[in-house]
């Protein structure tokens, strides 16, 4: 046995104060962080900190609880090729890249899924998924959505869909269905949440209504999916951007 | 120094049991509530009830909110301004389950012709309590050629100050459709942050009366059908 933990008079255990987290931890460790005032226990693998139920923000607003999976500002302005953390698949003209803009309210950088079609075109599809995440622990992405009718007009619409999968693409969930016209556009926030249930299980949220419930996912692949469709007279041009992809801590 | 904690043979901290909470804790100190069947602890300023982790948002979970209308309880129709709710025309309540509602929504619905404005502002909100909604917007146009712009907003000031969430323009037989959600997270003393789709787009306002509402502005057109809808459901006010 090792230290014997003594009270107060009051009989309530006093953890003692650490101003940060043990650089080696076992199961079962509990201790008190006076930094941010939270309290961790270590699973062995990783440090949980605990929550506090009364809290005003959910967890992805607030950094203690997450760990951003990428922010996409490691990356230089660009095509964005497939890398150890994303594959990424574009069909006809569709493009991936990184772009220096806050659009979706990132500090730097985000990536652009943008899809041109021309004239008589083939539909653009554009996926982005993530193959290094931990299994089932809930995910956090903000989508940015601007979709955009070149010049010209004609009585051919536009439309443009958006999915999000946790499965690395075997099923998606449509989040958005857009269309537009000559020279107008649509702009919006979205986000994506995925909550893990434990046992391999996810419910998908987007804006906030669950559009899947307890899909079955090992590996956790979460992936967003942008896809338009063919014009026959003229051009068209639909942005999503995604930035800060955060992921619960252990 | 008092109790000295020590471990059963099974090698298992026991913290003991706490009827009620300590009146004068040191930071630092932990315990069992076996009220609430909760391990709490002291942060220096509040008693903190843990909830493991954050798995969900606060909002997914129905012991941490309260409905504040889910208008199940008003009749399908035109829904006018009452107690809580001061609303511009063109609103209904129909029998609809597009934003995940139960039974009822508010249907904000601005049609075509001379830029149709539509607002809906709850107005006995309690303050400094984190708010959240959800919403539907579907934007349908049919006819020829070019449609509008239309637009929505949010306040949290009753309207003194709008803050754009969604702009779209489409053409003909095209539609939009997607939900969304508007999260108001009370940072106490009467400061707010506001985030429309994850994307925080009011910060650190100080309303001086909270009031939470929602604005679409519809398009200038006279020969073209083109609606925008937002179907709003379970207002929700953390507990």
């Amino acid at each position: 046995m090792g230290t014997i933990f003594e009270v107060d008079n009051d009989g309530i255990m006093y953890l003692g104060t650490q101003s940060s987290d043990p650089t080696s931890h076992v199961a079962g460790n509990l201790w008190y962080n006076t930094t941010d005032k939270k309290l961790r226990v270590s699973t062995g693998d990783t440090i949980v900190t605990m929550g506090d139920e009364d809290a005003t923000e959910p967890w992805y607003l607030s950094s203690t609880y997450y760990d951003v999976y990428d922010d996409f500002d490691s990356y230089s302005t660009g095509t964005f090729a497939t890398n150890s953390k994303w594959d990424i698949a574009t069909v006809n003209t569709g493009q991936c890249n990184i772009t220096a803009s806050t659009t979706a309210g990132g500090t730097t950088n985000e990536l652009q899924m943008y899809q041109a079609v021309s004239a008589g075109g083939s539909a653009p599809e554009i996926s982005a998924i993530a193959n290094a995440m931990t299994d089932n622990l809930s995910v956090w992405a903000r989508l940015w959505i601007w979709q955009v009718k070149g010049s010209g007009y004609n009585n051919i619409v536009r439309t443009s869909y958006a999915y999000v999968t946790v499965d690395g693409g075997t099923t998606w969930t449509t989040i958005y269905t857009g269309g537009v016209y000559s020279n107008l556009n649509v702009k919006t926030a979205l986000q994506v949440l995925i909550v893990a249930l434990g046992d391999d299980k996810y419910d998908v949220y987007c804006g906030g209504k669950k559009l899947a419930s307890e899909q079955t996912a090992s590996p956790l692949e979460f992936g967003v999916r942008f896809l338009g469709v063919n014009t026959t007279f003229s051009t068209g041009y639909a942005y999503m951007y995604m930035d800060d992809v955060r992921q619960l801590k252990g | 120094m008092g109790t000295k904690f020590e471990v059963n043979n099974d090698g298992i901290l026991y913290l003991g049991s706490q009827s009620s909470d300590p009146s004068s804790p040191t930071e630092g100190q932990i315990w069992y509530n076996s009220t609430v069947n909760k391990i709490k602890y002291y942060d220096g300023t509040d008693v903190i009830t843990t909830t493991g982790y954050y798995g969900t948002p606060w909002y997914f979970d129905s012991d941490k909110y309260t409905v504040y209308d889910n208008f199940n309880s008003y009749s399908t129709g035109t829904f006018s301004s009452n107690t809580k709710w001061t609303a511009s025309s063109n609103n209904y309540i129909v029998a609809s389950t597009n934003a995940g509602g139960d039974t009822k929504e508010v249907e904000m619905r601005s049609v075509d012709t001379t830029n149709k404005l539509v607002t809906l502002k709850a107005i006995d909100l309690t303050a400094n309590k984190s708010t959240w909604f959800r919403y539907w917007l579907s934007h349908t146009y049919v006819g020829q050629g070019t449609g509008g712009t239309p637009r929505a907003y949010v306040t949290i000031d009753g309207g003194t100050n709008y803050y754009e969430i969604y702009q779209g323009g489409m053409g003909q037989n095209a539609n939009v459709s997607f939900a969304n959600e508007i999260l108001v997270v009370a940072l106490g003393s009467g400061v707010y942050d506001v985030y429309s789709g994850g994307k925080k787009v009011i910060s650190s306002n100080t309303p001086s009366t909270f009031e939470l509402g929602i604005k679409i502005q519809g398009v200038d057109r006279t020969s073209v059908d083109e609606y925008v809808r937002i179907y709003i459901d379970d207002v929700r006010q953390q507990i």
